[in-house]
């Protein structure tokens, strides 16, 4: 009711549609800059992963492909383990029949996906009638220079974002109109955000948890069948995917595996380092400012809501404490939570602005949006243009050639081999890095000996291939061992790659 | 207690509860400043601060009698570094030196006093501006920031000209609101002082006093207004001396080269690199909300001053272009500036705050969110500030010092100008060009012939010390004439010194 007593931004409804229009293009805009770049930029193991997925996919029915590259692409996807249904991987494999293989069509859906997140939040701001606030909140969302680089990755992470902010707009429309349809609607969003991605089940349990206490009344909350209807569609699909991962294709059980480290708890860095990384990725002031907004909505469902998602991302946070501090895009559900916690304060603020007579202030209030949009988008640009990575490909497929995708390998790599498996055909077993073996300690596992290790891992190998330098230098074990017992076949002139032969030991 | 509480303790306009909070607050703020006091001063604007201390100690030696005469007059000569602004903080420091030696770590104290005092008159105006809690917030941020913690502790006159600056400003709106005789002098005495202290301090001291006599007193009236002139001849009385006295006795007519690019004004680059170096120092996010706030002051009496200080500040990015965003020190001005900006804003944020959320547990929720708005950055600091460990360089200068004898005619590219050498190793030198130095020539349009500058330079020097390999390598033709023409005299892995007194060969 207070927005149509309140005072607008814009007298004429087109002007912001046309705002919010820009916004949107200028965020795709800036996602598709670079575009044909490798996804190094940003987690590289993790998109290439699921680049070999979709090429997998795509070559398992493609009749043109070559029968040997089938059969590696096949066995590359078959050979990387279930963690999340391949929705992005199946759209990516789908899309390559119709345009062919592109390492950028990945890109393009995740860009687009955030998008939709972002209309997710505008749409939520106008279901709380903070249309003017909305705009701030959009645009923080858009164009987070953090968000611009994490949704541009080939991950379901910008999908399941996405549907992490549609969920929170779904479960509010429900909470304020409390119909079947809405709560059917609730429940397929939030149930597709955690099929998407599992970990989103923690700040929407809290979201949506926070939103029924809204009601002050456990008798009232348990006496509702639309609760119960919400909770079962939300749950349905991820419970079907759990159980045809866990006890039919049982490859979902080492997903449980070293996530959870207590101790991490028990040290108090741990929480200084989850801080900073949080605030880092979020902005501080966006994140102070969102916190204190909670404490602006007019009503407490909202409230509620928001308050219930922190609290999901903090119990997400104790449950995957390593990757918290570890892996950045693990915060990502935070920034539809902050944005959405912008949206009481600027609603505020835009709204005064929009009390000041005559034009000029709100020429100038929409002249300062865009400025620091240009500047967030200017400051992606600039990381964007900063990193090349397209000299790769040809320096993978030499590797691959050098090798040949008939042999046996082990590697030791920065990426787990996936770059040498993508662009040169060549998969491998993987020998430990330093940070596998640090995370083992840290989850308490014994230090293997490493004879024992070194006999189970190369048996029936052809080759050790060494990728990486630093895990060379740092692994003087490994190294000494090989140097000794095995002769060095190949050796990158720059010290990039070292090729021993394992089935011609040193007399 | 929950009354008790919400009465006298939680967010009341109750004046001791702030005036403990503020109290708490500044001493929280200087203790933040004294951790790792005794560090030397290389963690920020390292040039500037060996300047300073090179003058301090030039000064202090004057009074030292029973330092051997070699020595004094070594002191005396190597703090004969020019004059930039009149040596205030140089001479407190060097007269606190008599009471306790000379240490490092007294300018340290004073920067981090007068940057705190600077809060408290803060705090007044933006009281008197907004309200109490409106003032706590914006002192908060402008004393908690981390750009400006680090700063703030350094031997320079900035911490001193922006605290000055901050009691300018709360003079200056005093005297807008109340036309006394008594804030007009205490204006033009503070105004004065800054100024005085550093000329710079002009834009944003002329910016606010012409927003307040243009949009508040009336030119016209202002024009037949004593306490007028009177407030601007005191503003510019003591500056206006010294100006005259150094241009005339001192030497100082090459302040002002170098410094003015008025071309760099058509490249977009530089608007997109100031907003950079803002967004790295302050942060968009105070900043994006300081700017929209002014949108929000009262238009007679809050946001003509406003206006006035970000004019000011526009004017002097202009003026001052390539040190905007080569010297990040040119933005602590700015602090103030944004603190004060917010004001309005966060005054609409806590009206709205006490009409929607008068219980308690609100109130302790913002609490907590404060107090999490000021435990983050300040941890951040922290970590800077210990991380940052410069204690084995006075040794690492003082052999070099020894290797050279300390009376040699030196010329050298070596840190911060060769003020490290002179600091720490009681030697003199010369500067040899750095890139940054070269890159700015060209950008004044000068033309620099390396070669003869390089006869000229070192005509009647006796050795050519580098310490900065990464600067060398990157000046290949006065790298390879070293290292062709030039014995060696000494050398380790951190520094090589040339004997150029005897030639290997004619260069």
């Amino acid at each position: 009711m207070e927005d149509k007593v309140s005072p607008k931004l814009f007298s004429k409804p087109w002007l912001m549609t046309a705002l919010v229009a820009l916004l949107f293009i200028a965020a795709m805009g800036i996602r598709l800059f670079d575009l044909t770049d490798l996804p190094n930029d940003f987690y590289m193991v993790r998109q290439y992963r699921s680049l070999l997925i979709a090429r997998g996919m795509y070559y398992a029915h493609l009749p043109t492909a070559l029968q040997w590259q089938r059969s590696i692409a096949v066995a590359q996807w078959k050979g990387e383990g279930l963690i999340e249904p391949p929705i992005m991987e199946s759209l990516a494999a789908l899309t390559y029949h119709i345009i062919g293989e592109h390492i950028w069509v990945g890109r393009v859906y995740a860009s687009l996906f955030w998008l939709a997140g972002g209309l997710a939040i505008w749409l939520l701001a106008k279901e709380l009638s903070m249309r003017e606030g909305g705009i701030i909140a959009l645009a923080y969302f858009l164009f987070l220079p953090f968000g611009v680089t994490a949704s541009r990755a080939f991950m379901p992470d910008s999908l399941m974002t996405a549907l992490i902010a549609w969920s929170l707009w779904a479960l509010y429309r429900w909470e304020t109109r409390h119909t079947w349809k809405t709560a059917v609607l609730a429940g397929i969003l939030t149930g597709a955000a955690i099929l998407v991605k599992s970990v989103a089940v923690f700040p929407l349990l809290g979201a949506a948890a926070g939103l029924v206490l809204s009601r002050g009344s456990v008798k009232r909350i348990l006496a509702d069948k639309q609760t119960w209807v919400v909770a079962g569609i939300t749950a349905i699909p991820t419970v079907i995917f759990y159980i045809y991962g866990l006890f039919i294709v049982g490859t979902l059980q080492g997903q449980f595996a070293l996530r959870f480290l207590p101790a991490l708890l028990k040290d108090p860095s741990f929480y200084g380092r989850w801080l900073f990384i949080a605030a880092g990725i979020v902005s501080f002031a966006a994140m102070f400012i969102s916190l204190a907004g909670i404490l602006l909505f007019r009503e407490n469902k909202p409230r509620f809501l928001i308050i219930g998602a922190w609290f999901g991302y903090i119990v997400y946070g104790f449950a995957f404490s390593y990757y918290f501090i570890t892996h950045e895009y693990y915060h990502l559900p935070l920034i539809p939570i902050v944005a959405i916690g912008l949206i009481p304060v600027a609603d505020l603020l835009v709204r005064q602005v929009a009390q000041q007579k005559g034009w000029l202030w709100r020429a100038m209030f929409a002249g300062l949006l865009l400025f620091g949009v240009a500047m967030k988008m200017w400051e992606s640009r600039n990381t964007m243009a900063t990193n090349q990575y397209r000299n790769e490909v040809s320096y993978w497929q030499d590797l691959g050639k050098l090798i040949g995708t008939d042999k046996s390998i082990i590697e030791l790599s920065g990426d787990y081999g996936y770059r040498l498996a993508y662009f040169g055909w060549v998969s491998g077993a993987q020998w430990a890095t330093n940070a596998d073996e640090a995370l083992r300690a840290l989850a308490g596992q014994a230090q293997p000996d490493f004879a024992t290790t070194f006999a189970d891992q190369t048996a029936g190998k052809d080759l050790f291939v060494i990728t990486s330098p630093p895990e060379w230098e740092n692994q003087p074990e490994l190294r000494e061992y090989l140097t000794a017992h095995y002769p060095l076949i190949a050796q990158d002139q720059s010290n990039g790659y070292w090729i021993f032969d394992l089935r011609h030991p040193l007399p | 207690m929950k009354k008790f509480f919400l009465k006298y303790v939680v967010f009341r306009e109750r004046p001791w509860v702030w005036k403990v909070s503020l109290a708490l607050a500044l001493l929280a703020a200087f203790g933040l400043r004294m951790i790792n006091l005794t560090n030397p001063p290389l963690d920020f604007a390292p040039t500037r601060q060996l300047f300073s201390a090179l003058k301090a100690r030039g000064m202090y030696y004057q009074y030292v009698t029973d330092a051997p005469a070699g020595e004094r007059q070594l002191a005396i000569s190597l703090g004969d570094v020019g004059t930039v602004e009149p040596p205030v903080l140089e001479t407190l420091v060097s007269q606190t030196y008599r009471l306790t030696g000379e240490h490092l770590w007294v300018a340290r104290i004073y920067s981090s006093l007068f940057w705190v005092l600077g809060g408290l008159a803060l705090f007044l105006l933006i009281q008197e501006l907004a309200s109490t809690s409106a003032a706590m917030i914006g002192t908060l941020f402008y004393l908690f920031v981390p750009f400006g913690v680090i700063a703030s502790r350094a031997f320079m006159p900035d911490p001193l000209m922006v605290a000055l600056i901050a009691f300018t400003l709360w003079a200056l709106f005093r005297w807008q609101n109340t036309a006394r005789w008594k804030w007009a002098i205490l204006f033009g005495i503070f105004a004065g002082a800054a100024l005085f202290v550093k000329n710079l301090s002009a834009f944003i001291i002329v910016g606010g006093f012409a927003g307040v006599i243009l949009g508040v007193r009336g030119l016209k009236r202002s024009i037949r207004d004593p306490q007028v002139w009177v407030m601007a001849l005191l503003l510019i009385l003591p500056a206006g001396i010294f100006m005259l006295y150094g241009m005339l006795k001192l030497n100082m007519t090459g302040q002002l080269a170098l410094r003015f690019f008025p071309k760099m004004w058509i490249d977009p680059a530089f608007y997109f690199r100031w907003a950079y170096t803002v967004n790295w120092n302050i942060g968009w996010g105070p900043v994006l909300l300081a700017a929209l706030s002014v949108f929000l002051a009262d238009p007679k009496r809050e946001r003509p001053l406003l206006i006035g200080l970000w004019i000011g500040y526009f004017i002097f990015g202009m003026t001052f272009s390539y040190h905007f965003y080569t010297h990040d020190y040119y933005q602590l001005s700015f602090i103030p500036v944004v603190a004060v900006s917010m004001a309005p804003a966060l005054r609409l944020f806590f009206e709205r705050f006490f009409d929607r959320s008068p219980g308690l547990f609100p109130r302790l929720a913002l609490v907590g969110v404060v107090l999490v708005g000021l435990v983050v950055p300040s941890w951040y600091v922290r970590d800077q500030i210990v991380n940052a460990d410069y204690r084995n360089e006075p040794s690492f200068w003082a052999e070099i010092g020894d290797k050279l004898g300390h009376n040699a005619s030196v010329i050298g590219l070596t840190e911060d100008y060769g003020y490290r050498l002179a600091y720490w190793g009681w030697q003199g030198s010369a500067a040899w060009f750095t890139n940054a130095d070269i890159a700015v020539r060209y950008l004044a349009g000068q033309d620099v012939d390396l070669m003869k500058t390089f006869t000229e330079d070192t005509a009647g020097k006796q050795y050519f010390l580098v310490t900065m390999f990464g600067e060398l390598d990157n000046q290949p033709v006065i790298k390879n004439l070293l290292y062709t023409h030039y014995p060696i005299f000494a050398q380790t892995d951190e520094y090589v010194i040339f004997d150029l007194q005897h030639p290997l060969s004619q260069p």
